[in-house]
C-alpha cells in the first residue's frame, strides 16, 4: 500500500492541491525500464519475431490520434500504407522474397519478412540541423523531437532525413510531424505505445546501450543457429550508421538488404557538406566581386550611340 | 500496380546490380516547393544582383556610373519588397514565419539565409534611403539621414556586399544541403551556379531599368553589358557541368521537360542579347531602347528558367528510389 | 465433460457425428475420397436442396479451383464492427483475393486488377493479389490451384467488398452447424462482375 505524500510534500510545490499518479514507473512493470531524464532511450526492433499484425501502427495512431492517410488498395503484400508521413508514424513493412526451392512443388517458394520502421532518432538528426526555427530538439531523453508550437512548415526538414521519416501534414495543419518517441507517455513514466502493444515484443524498448547488448546477445544466438543472414542496421559501424548520421537510437535486426527494406545502406548526413559548399560560395563571390569591380574601373573608350535620331 | 514480385531477392556473387527498392515507394521524401519557391529564388537572387552592381558602381565607380547605381538600389528594392513575400506565403503556416529569427544555427542553411535575408533587407533599405536623400525625396536633416550618415558609405558599401553575396548564393548551398540526388551530388556546383545566375539577372534587371528611365550613357551601358555577358557565359557554362555530372547519379535532367528549357538557356542568356544589343546599337533611340529591354528581358527568363528547372527536376530525383539507393551505397 | 467430470468417447446424446475423425471430402470438392472411395463426404453432415443452394458435384469442371476462406489480422469476422474504424481501414481497405502467378497467367488476370469469382450460389468481385505465397497443388500430376480469400468485407463502411458468403452453399457440420465456408470449389475470371438487371 503506497503511502500518498501530503500536499504540503507535493514535488511540484505546497500550494498545488492534486496528487501524482500513484504509479509512475509503469515502464518498469512493462518493459523492465525505468524512464529518467538524462539517459538515452531508442527503440530495438527485431525483425525476426515480427508478425506482421500492425498493432504497432495502430496503437500509434490511436495513442497519438492521427487520422488515416492515403486510404486504398495498393497491392503491395498485405501493406496498405506504405511509407512513413506526417500522420503515419509507424509502418509495417511486408517483404516477400522470392527462395529458391530446386523445383520441389511442395516447399513455400517465398519468405514473408515484415518490419515495423519508425523514426530513427538518430545520434546526429539531419532533421534537427536542418531546422531553422528551432522547432526540432534533442529532448531530455535523448529523442528528437518537433516542437509543434514553433514549428512553421518551412519543409526544410523534410528532404534533410535520409530515412525520408518527416513530411508536412497538407491535408491537415501543415506542419512537420514524426514520431515523438511517445514523448508525452515517457514524461510520466510510461514505455512508447507502439513498444507496448507489440505482442511479440520485436520492438523493445529502453535505454541505447542496453538495446545494443541485447541486440548482439540476439544476433549471436541467431548466427549460432545457422541464421547468418541476420544482422544489424544502426549500431555503430553496421549499416545505417555511417556518413555523418553517427548511431540511430531506433536500430533494427534486419535479415535482407536495407534497400528491400527502403532503408538507405549508407546514410549522409547533409550537413557534411556545408563546409565545401560554403566555400566554393565564398569562391564564387570573390571572383565575381573581382571581375564586377575591374569592368567598373577599367578605362572606358568612347562609344558611339543612338547614332540615327 | 506493384507486383509482390519486383522486390528483389538479395544480389548472389556479389554481382553489381541495380539496387532493389521497396515496391518502388521513394525513400526520400520532397518537400514541398513550387512555383512560389522557384519565384522566391529568382527575386532574391535578381535582387542581390542587383544591389551588387549598384553598390559596386557607388564605391568604385565614375559619376556617369550614377544612373546605374540608382537604378540598381531600386530594382533591389523592388525585387526585394516582393522575395519575402513569396517565402513566407510557400510556408506551412506563413502567420509564423518570425519563428525563423528565433534562433541562429551555424550548421542549417535556412537558419543562415532567413538572417541574411533579414540584414540584407537591412542594407537595401539603407542603400534606398541613400539614394532618396541624394534625389532629395527625404531631407538630409531628417532622422533616417542623419542616422545612416553615422555609417560611411564604404562601411555599408561593404557589409552590403557581403550580405548580398550571401543571399545570391546561400540558395545554392540550401539545396546542396538536402539528401535529394540532384542537388546533394552536384552541391559544389549550385551556389557558384545560383550566384552567377543572380548577377546575370540583376545586371540584366539594371540595363532593362535604364533605358525606361531614359538616361542613356554608352560609357555605363558598355560595363554593364560586358560583365553581364561574363556572367551569363559564367551561369551556361556551370549549368553544363551539372548537366554533365548529374547522371552519375541522376538522370532527371534528361527528361523533356527539363532538357528542353535548359537548352534554351544558352541562346536566352548569350545569344539573343547579343543580337538584340548589336541592333540596339545601330537603331534609333527609341527602338535602342526596345532592344535593350528585350535584351534584358531575356536574361532575365534564361536566369528564370535555370532557377525553376534545378528546383523542379530536384524533386523528381528525389521521387526515384533507385537513384537514391544507388547513391547511398557508397563508393560510386 | 459429462456429470461424471470425466470425458467420454461415446456419449448418448449431443454428439451427431463420432467419436473419432477421419477423413472426408468437402461437399465441393475436385477430388475422390482416397480412404472411402464409396463414402466422398461425412454421410452426417446437413444438406440443404433448395434451388438457391445448388450444389457443385465432386470434379465440376465449371468450378475447377479450390477456394479456401481465411482471416486477416485487421479485421474482425464479418467486418461489421472493423470496416468503419479508420485505423484499422486503412490497414486493409478492399476485399481481395490471392492467386498464384500460374492460375494468374493461365486466367490472364494481373495483379491488382478487378478478378470475379463464380459459384452456383453466386459470384463477387475483387481485388487481385497475384503472390509466390500461394501454390498450386499437385495430385498424380495434375494441378489443382486454390484461391484465398478474406471474408471480412461487406458492401458498408470505409473498407469494402464483396461479400464472401455470397459464394459459400450452407453444408452444416453434424455437430456445431457450423457452415462448411472454409473450403469448397468455384470459377475465377479476369474483369468485374457483369450488373444484372
Amino acid at each position: 500500500m503506497m503511502s500518498r505524500p501530503l500536499a504540503s510534500e507535493h514535488p511540484t510545490g505546497p500550494f498545488y492541491r492534486t496528487l501524482p499518479p500513484p504509479t509512475m514507473h509503469e515502464a518498469a512493470l512493462t518493459a523492465g525500464v525505468r524512464i529518467e531524464p538524462g539517459t538515452t532511450y531508442g527503440f530495438f526492433t527485431d525483425t525476426t519475431v515480427c508478425i506482421g499484425c500492425k498493432s504497432c501502427e495502430a496503437a500509434c495512431k490511436q495513442w497519438n490520434q492521427n487520422p488515416m492517410d492515403d486510404f486504398g488498395f495498393k497491392g503491395t503484400s498485405y501493406d496498405n500504407t506504405g511509407e512513413l508521413s506526417a500522420t503515419t508514424w509507424r509502418h509495417v513493412a511486408f517483404v516477400e522474397t522470392r527462395i529458391d526451392t530446386n523445383g520441389d512443388h511442395r516447399r513455400d517458394r517465398t519468405r514473408w519478412t515484415f518490419m515495423s520502421d519508425v523514426c530513427k532518432h538518430c545520434e546526429n538528426a539531419g532533421c534537427m540541423e536542418a531546422c531553422p526555427t528551432g522547432a526540432i530538439i534533442r529532448t531530455e531523453f535523448g529523442t528528437v523531437l518537433i516542437q509543434q508550437d514553433v514549428c512553421n512548415g518551412c519543409a526544410y526538414c523534410v528532404p534533410s532525413c535520409p530515412f525520408g521519416v518527416i513530411t508536412l501534414a497538407e491535408e491537415q495543419d501543415r506542419k512537420a510531424h514524426k514520431c515523438t518517441l511517445c514523448y508525452d507517455r515517457m514524461k510520466v513514466g510510461m514505455e512508447p505505445a507502439c513498444a507496448k502493444a507489440c505482442p511479440t515484443d520485436s520492438i523493445q524498448f529502453g535505454p541505447v546501450t542496453e538495446l545494443r547488448e541485447r541486440a548482439r546477445e540476439r544476433l549471436r544466438f541467431l548466427h549460432s543457429r545457422g541464421r547468418r543472414e541476420a544482422y544489424l542496421y544502426g549500431v555503430p559501424d553496421a549499416p545505417g550508421a555511417a556518413g555523418g548520421v553517427g548511431s540511430l537510437n531506433c536500430f533494427f535486426l534486419l535479415t535482407e538488404r536495407p534497400e528491400v527494406y527502403n532503408l538507405p545502406p549508407l546514410p549522409e548526413l547533409p550537413s557534411r557538406r556545408a563546409g565545401a559548399g560554403f566555400l566554393t560560395a565564398t569562391a564564387a563571390a570573390l571572383f565575381w566581386g573581382a571581375v564586377t569591380t575591374a569592368m567598373i574601373l577599367a578605362p572606358r573608350r568612347e562609344q558611339r550611340e543612338g547614332g540615327r535620331q | 500496380m506493384m507486383r509482390t514480385q519486383e522486390v528483389q531477392a538479395p544480389s548472389r556473387n556479389g554481382q553489381r546490380e541495380a539496387p532493389p527498392t521497396y515496391y518502388r515507394y521513394p525513400a526520400l521524401k520532397n518537400p514541398p516547393w513550387r512555383w512560389k519557391i522557384v519565384l522566391y529564388f529568382f527575386t532574391g537572387g535578381l535582387a542581390s544582383g542587383a544591389y551588387l552592381a549598384a553598390t559596386l558602381a557607388d564605391l568604385f565607380g565614375k559619376p556617369e556610373d550614377r544612373p546605374v547605381s540608382r537604378v540598381g538600389r531600386l530594382v533591389a528594392l523592388a525585387s526585394l519588397a516582393v522575395s519575402p513575400v513569396f517565402l513566407i506565403s510557400d510556408l506551412g503556416r506563413p502567420e509564423r514565419f518570425a519563428n525563423m529569427m528565433r534562433i541562429f544555427k551555424t550548421r542549417s542553411p535556412m537558419s543562415l539565409g532567413a538572417w541574411g535575408l533579414a540584414a540584407f533587407g537591412l542594407f537595401t533599405g539603407a542603400g534606398v534611403v541613400r539614394q532618396a536623400v541624394e534625389d532629395g525625396w527625404i531631407g538630409s536633416k531628417s532622422l533616417p539621414a542623419r542616422l545612416l550618415s553615422w555609417v560611411p558609405l564604404t562601411v555599408s558599401g561593404v557589409a552590403g556586399t557581403l550580405a548580398a553575396f550571401f543571399v545570391g548564393s546561400y540558395t545554392g548551398v540550401l539545396i546542396g544541403f538536402t539528401n535529394v540526388p540532384l542537388w546533394a551530388k552536384t552541391s559544389l556546383l549550385q551556389a557558384p551556379l545560383f550566384l552567377t545566375s543572380a548577377l546575370a539577372s540583376g545586371l540584366a534587371a539594371i540595363s532593362t531599368g535604364l533605358p525606361a528611365r531614359g538616361e542613356d550613357s554608352p560609357r555605363v551601358h558598355t560595363w554593364l553589358d560586358r560583365t553581364e555577358r561574363m556572367a551569363a557565359m559564367g551561369e551556361v557554362a556551370l549549368m553544363n557541368a551539372t548537366i554533365v555530372h548529374a547522371p552519375r547519379h541522376s538522370d532527371v535532367l534528361k527528361l523533356p521537360k527539363y532538357m528542353v528549357p535548359l537548352r534554351l538557356v544558352p541562346l536566352l542568356s548569350i545569344g539573343l542579347p547579343f543580337i538584340l544589343r548589336r541592333r540596339a546599337k545601330r537603331a534609333d533611340a527609341k527602338r535602342a531602347r526596345m532592344f535593350r529591354f528585350g535584351a534584358g528581358l531575356s536574361v532575365l527568363s534564361s536566369a528564370f528558367i535555370v532557377k525553376a528547372v534545378m528546383v523542379l527536376a530536384g524533386q523528381e530525383s528525389g521521387k526515384r528510389p533507385e537513384e537514391y539507393m544507388k547513391s547511398t551505397s557508397g563508393g560510386i | 465433460m459429462m456429470a461424471d467430470g470425466k470425458g467420454w468417447l461415446y456419449a448418448p446424446a449431443g454428439l451427431k457425428d463420432g467419436p473419432l475423425p477421419t477423413h472426408y471430402e468437402p461437399v465441393e470438392s475436385p477430388l475422390i475420397n482416397r480412404i472411402y472411395p464409396a463414402q466422398q463426404t461425412n454421410p452426417a453432415a446437413k444438406l440443404f436442396h433448395r434451388p438457391d443452394n445448388l450444389y457443385h458435384a465432386p470434379g465440376d469442371p465449371a468450378y475447377p479451383y479450390v477456394i479456401t476462406t481465411y482471416r486477416l489480422t485487421e479485421h474482425h469476422t464479418g467486418g461489421v464492427m472493423t470496416r468503419w474504424l479508420p485505423w484499422l481501414a486503412e490497414l486493409q481497405p478492399h476485399g481481395f483475393v490471392e492467386i498464384s502467378p500460374e492460375l494468374a497467367a493461365e486466367k490472364g488476370i494481373q495483379h491488382g486488377e478487378w478478378v470475379t469469382l463464380t459459384t452456383a450460389r453466386g459470384e463477387v468481385e475483387a481485388r487481385a493479389v497475384v503472390t509466390d505465397r500461394m501454390l498450386p497443388l499437385s495430385f498424380d500430376g495434375r494441378v489443382i490451384h486454390q484461391i484465398g480469400m478474406p471474408w471480412h468485407f461487406g458492401y458498408k463502411g470505409i473498407a469494402r467488398g464483396d461479400v464472401a458468403n455470397t459464394l459459400t452453399s450452407i453444408v452444416e457440420d453434424p455437430n456445431s452447424r457450423i457452415h462448411e465456408g472454409k473450403v469448397f470449389t468455384c470459377n475465377i475470371r479476369a474483369g468485374r462482375k457483369e450488373v444484372r438487371a
